[in-house]
């Protein structure tokens, strides 16, 4: 299935990006982008591109990850020590930087995956009373 | 773990510095190309596919800001990155940068030096005291009208009786003790005379304020004892290195004070200086005081209030119960009931003098005054400063709106500006650090120049407070001109461009300028009040020639009055009457300015004595005194050789007494007694001007002079007490070593005090000089400041308007009609803020009505002399901009469009 994605036109982009406060923009991303990373790494070590594309792919197309917000969500990543990155070559022969899941990011997914399963069993309980 | 992991990775990130940037940067590069890749796989053109890619991944510099906010140091690195930016800009505009860090350190720098000395004078504890903040001070209050005051009044002094009573009352619950104030004493060690600072104390004083002494030990009750008191002393830790360079076999040595050989049994721990701003050097029983001064024999019976009092409250005692508990045995000690007297009670203060519940000493009140000048400097500073800031923001429009579209974030770029504006501040503020140790020093030397100054200008405290006001005033000014910037409307700035003439009346810049007029106005008005108090008090006939007088005085350790003694200064005032420079010499047992007695007056018909506002002062001269002191005789005859006993009594007075006495009559011929109606009448023959009795600005008060000949019911024979000696001012100095000489050589036994009073009235002037001084820099450096304000905002907006002063010439506007432009358009703005200042400088007058002399604080003239002078100097500034603006080519002008 060919996977597309929306994207808003460039000077869209800049006003939206202008207009849009840094807050609401951390709370949106920081926690779900970061778990939704944490996820992608857990089954194989990846480059940038590849978990972009791995979320685009696996969400059917819903999720669009904004890769201006992936690196920095990366960056966060690695300062809280959830992943490591070394540089190697990726299959096309071209340098790249591949992000290594640790042991205490695996913690943090298990945990984050626990909560968001009860949130999930809550919020399924609560739409299916009728 | 994860902690550490996440830390090393920010370790590694700030280490690798740029290249972990550049790392970043080919991430995401290898990423784009990816993207095309896979774009084009869909189908789309190379060119296509690129952009798309680019697209996606967004704005590169917003990502790279993004990515460097999450970055390692976060907060810091952005910092540094923005001072780095700022410093770049800043270089670009040297001229401007220079002036806005100087603005700064003058307005700065004069707050700090300032506040070192209010720091000492009000905030900072004596040093070297234990828990110096619980120690207290008491006060007496008592009905204030025997000082002409309503308001009830607090004096820190009390009797050696009443501290007794209050000793007993509080034991157990406080330590206790008393002391005086420090003298100036003539001390010996053996290596010469020198000069220091005595503090009679009884036993308690050292132990309750220190503990324990660096070397040796203090001295105990016993030694105190007020019949035999033992001659010991406690010297202060400088003192010790001063005069025996601290040498440790000190303890057991003698060492002279005055008249009497004292055995040093202590020293001080290191800082400890008494607990005044004079520091103390030497510490000595309080019984000593009468061996040393025997005019006050029995000094331990009689209720003279002239000692200290401090308390440290035991741990768990309040205060308040101290006071209730002193204010009890004060009462009881005078017998008053405690409902008989509601106002007298006993308050206490903080150890430092300036925070206790009294009147402020003059020099306090004056460095307040000052401080708030100098605060109004800082102001008109800090407008200064935000005007140019301001100025240089809309010279920036452009570059702004450039660096806007480019991607830079709002919030950066108003960090960025801000950062700009600290960068600047701060700067100002290590420059005016360096301005405030200068300043600092100078005023401590002559501002207050008995104040015990320890440590450097620039302590932990003015040295934070320097800063902390420099950051504030960067903030402050550098707000305004930040969020015009960031408001920018991108498309208005590039569509307008730069040179087409966008001036903008700025109602902000417009504001600044008048208030930091008005406040150089108020500070120019306090310069002219103060040269005008300082013009009035060189101009006030003090009643005699404090200028030209020395006097000395022998002063006795048995207290007898011998025949001999004063038929020796007899001799000396007739061998000094031949000595070349010396224009009169006379004995006499006061003097204004010295000493005076008290004596009640009695008039003839009456039992008591006359009711006057004040007891009247007693003189006892020889027939030379009113030549030798410069007192004019008004009418009748002075003292002759001829009043002598066996002659009629007489007495001169001075006009108040005579006003006094006898309103509306001549007093010539009239009889007054001394002391009580037994006494015999002495006959006033003469009436002399008054002399002012202690210092230049004072009201006279009464005195009446008699012949040293007579002995005319006085209760004591007369010890003749001083030999006063008149000569020009300049050779003072020279008549003060002579005297002294003189003095020592016919009366060995005794301690000679001798002094100019030339010195005194020149210190006293000083006082005037100095405020008015002060008061005049701190008025020129703002206007100096304010006036900067002015030109740089006047040459700033003509700079602006330069295409429509262009357009005027072409139009046929001469050279003279652009100057008259500028000038008008500031003397507008300057007049009005005159008006302003003005009103400011009536409003807040009084608050410097206390330290004024013969000059109401809202002198209309001075005020609108301060006002014109501003107006002046702001068309002075406007001038050199309106000049160039009118010397410009109209053609060069609009060519440049």
């Amino acid at each position: 299935m060919a996977v597309t994605c929306r994207w808003t036109t460039y000077s869209d982009y800049l006003h939206i990006h202008l207009s849009m406060n840094d807050v609401s923009k951390q709370d949106l991303l920081a926690g779900t982008l970061e778990m939704l990373i944490l996820r992608t790494l857990s089954v194989e070590a990846a480059h940038g591109y590849a978990i972009a594309q791995h979320l685009e792919r696996l969400s059917g197309g819903v999720f669009c990850v904004e890769q201006g917000s992936l690196y920095p969500a990366l960056e966060r990543v690695l300062n809280k020590g959830w992943a490591t990155a070394r540089w190697a070559t990726s299959p096309t022969g071209r340098r790249a930087r591949y992000y290594t899941i640790t042991r205490s990011g695996r913690r943090r997914l298990a945990n984050k995956v626990s909560e968001y399963d009860r949130a999930i069993e809550a919020i399924g309980r609560i739409m299916t009373q009728t | 773990m994860s902690f550490l992991r996440g830390f090393l990775h920010r370790i590694w990130v700030v280490l690798r510095g740029e290249r972990y940037a550049h790392d970043q940067e080919q991430e995401q590069a290898f990423h784009r190309s990816l993207e095309a890749m896979h774009q084009s796989h869909a189908g789309a053109s190379t060119t296509s596919a690129a952009l798309s890619a680019r697209r996606r991944f967004g704005n590169p510099t917003v990502v790279r800001e993004d990515a460097r906010r999450v970055s390692a140091l976060g907060v810091i690195d952005r910092l540094g990155q923005d001072v780095r930016y700022a410093w770049r800009g800043l270089r670009r505009a040297p001229g401007m940068s220079v002036a806005i860090v100087l603005t700064f350190a003058l307005g700065v720098g004069t707050n700090a030096a300032i506040f070192s000395l209010l720091n000492r004078l009000l905030l900072q504890p004596p040093g070297g005291v234990r828990a110096p903040h619980e120690v207290r001070r008491l006060y007496q209050r008592t009905s204030g009208a025997a000082w002409g005051s309503a308001a009830p009044l607090a004096h820190p002094v009390f009797s050696y009786r009443t501290f007794t009573a209050l000793r007993g009352e509080l034991s157990g619950r406080a330590q206790v003790a008393l002391g005086t104030r420090p003298d100036s004493s003539t001390v010996d060690a053996g290596t010469g005379e020198r000069i220091a600072r005595r503090v009679f104390a009884t036993a308690e004083w050292l132990p309750l304020l220190v503990s324990r002494p660096a070397l040796g030990r203090f001295y105990t009750a016993d030694e105190d004892a007020v019949d035999a008191p033992a001659p010991v002393a406690v010297l202060s830790h400088s003192a010790w290195q001063r005069v025996y360079a601290g040498e440790s076999g000190v303890i057991g040595k003698t060492i002279r004070i005055g008249s009497t050989g004292y055995t040093v049994i202590g020293v001080a721990r290191r800082g400890f200086r008494g607990i005044e701003v004079t520091a103390a050097d030497v510490w000595v029983p309080l019984s000593m005081r009468a061996r040393e001064r025997p005019t006050v024999a029995r000094w331990y019976e009689t209720g003279n209030v002239e000692f200290d009092v401090i308390v440290r409250p035991a741990p768990g005692v309040t205060v308040t119960e101290i006071e209730a508990r002193a204010t009890l045995a004060l009462l009881r000690e005078l017998g008053v009931g405690p409902t008989a007297d509601t106002i007298r009670r006993v308050l206490s203060g903080p150890l430092i003098r300036e925070r206790g519940p009294v009147k402020r000493p003059k020099t306090t009140t004056l460095t307040m005054r000052l401080a708030a000048v100098a605060g109004i400097v800082l102001l008109i500073a800090c407008a200064n400063v935000a005007n140019l800031l301001l100025a240089r923001a809309t010279r920036r429009r452009r570059e702004i709106a450039v660096r806007l579209s480019l991607g830079v974030s709002r919030r950066r770029l108003f960090s960025q500006l801000l950062t700009e504006s600290l960068v600047l501040s701060i700067s100002g503020g290590v420059v005016a650090l360096a301005f405030a140790w200068y300043a600092g020093s100078v005023l401590r030397s002559n501002l207050l120049p008995r104040v015990n100054w320890e440590g450097s200008v620039l302590d932990l405290r003015v040295t934070s407070l320097a800063i902390g006001v420099s950051v504030l005033c960067g903030l402050l000014a550098g707000l305004a001109p930040c969020l015009s910037a960031v408001r920018t409307r991108v498309n208005d700035a590039l569509k307008s461009g730069s040179r087409d003439g966008t001036y903008q009346r700025s109602a902000l810049r417009t504001g600044l300028l008048i208030a930091q007029s008005a406040l150089s106005v108020v500070a120019v008005a306090g310069a002219g009040l103060f040269l005008q108090s300082l013009r009035n008090v060189q101009g006030i006939d003090v009643g005699f020639d404090p200028r030209r007088i020395v006097v000395g005085a022998p002063s006795y350790s048995d207290n007898q009055r011998h025949p001999e003694r004063s038929e020796a200064l007899r001799e000396l005032a007739g061998m000094l009457r031949t000595v070349e420079g010396v224009e009169g010499a006379a004995l006499g047992n006061g003097l204004p300015w010295y000493s005076l007695i008290s004596m009640p007056v009695v008039l003839p018909g009456q039992d008591s004595a006359a009711r006057l506002p004040s007891t009247p002062a007693l003189i006892a001269v020889s027939p030379e005194y009113f030549t030798t002191t410069g007192i004019h005789l008004v009418a009748g005859r002075p003292i002759l050789d001829s009043d002598r006993e066996g002659a009629e009594n007489v007495a001169v007075v001075n006009e108040s007494l005579a006003r006094a006495l006898w309103p509306g009559e001549n007093a010539i011929g009239k009889c007054l007694k001394n002391r009580t109606p037994a006494n015999p009448c002495l006959t006033v023959v003469g009436i002399v001007r008054d002399p002012n009795p202690w210092n230049i600005v004072d009201s006279p008060n009464l005195i009446r002079f008699v012949p040293l000949a007579q002995r005319a019911g006085q209760a004591n024979d007369w010890l003749v007490s001083a030999i006063v000696v008149r000569t020009a001012p300049e050779r003072a100095a020279a008549v003060v070593t002579l005297l002294r000489r003189e003095l020592k050589r016919l009366l060995p036994a005794a301690s000679p005090e001798v002094s100019s009073l030339n010195a005194r009235f020149e210190s006293e002037l000083n006082q005037w000089r100095l405020s008015a001084a002060l008061f005049t820099a701190f008025g020129a450096l703002a206007l100096f400041v304010a006036a900067m304000g002015i030109y740089s905002v006047v040459a700033y907006t003509f700079g602006q308007r330069m295409h429509e002063l262009g357009v005027r010439m072409a139009l046929g506007a001469r050279g003279a009609d652009i100057v008259s432009l500028v000038l008008v358009s500031t003397a507008r703005v300057t007049a009005l803020g005159a008006l302003l200042g003005a009103g400011l400088a009536f409003a807040f007058g009084r608050f410097v009505e206390s330290l004024l002399y013969g000059v109401h604080s809202r002198d209309p003239l001075t005020i609108g002399a301060a006002g014109a002078v501003l107006v002046v100097v702001g068309v002075v500034a406007g001038l050199l901009p309106a000049r160039r603006a009118a010397g410009a080519d109209p053609v060069v002008v609009l060519r440049a469009e």
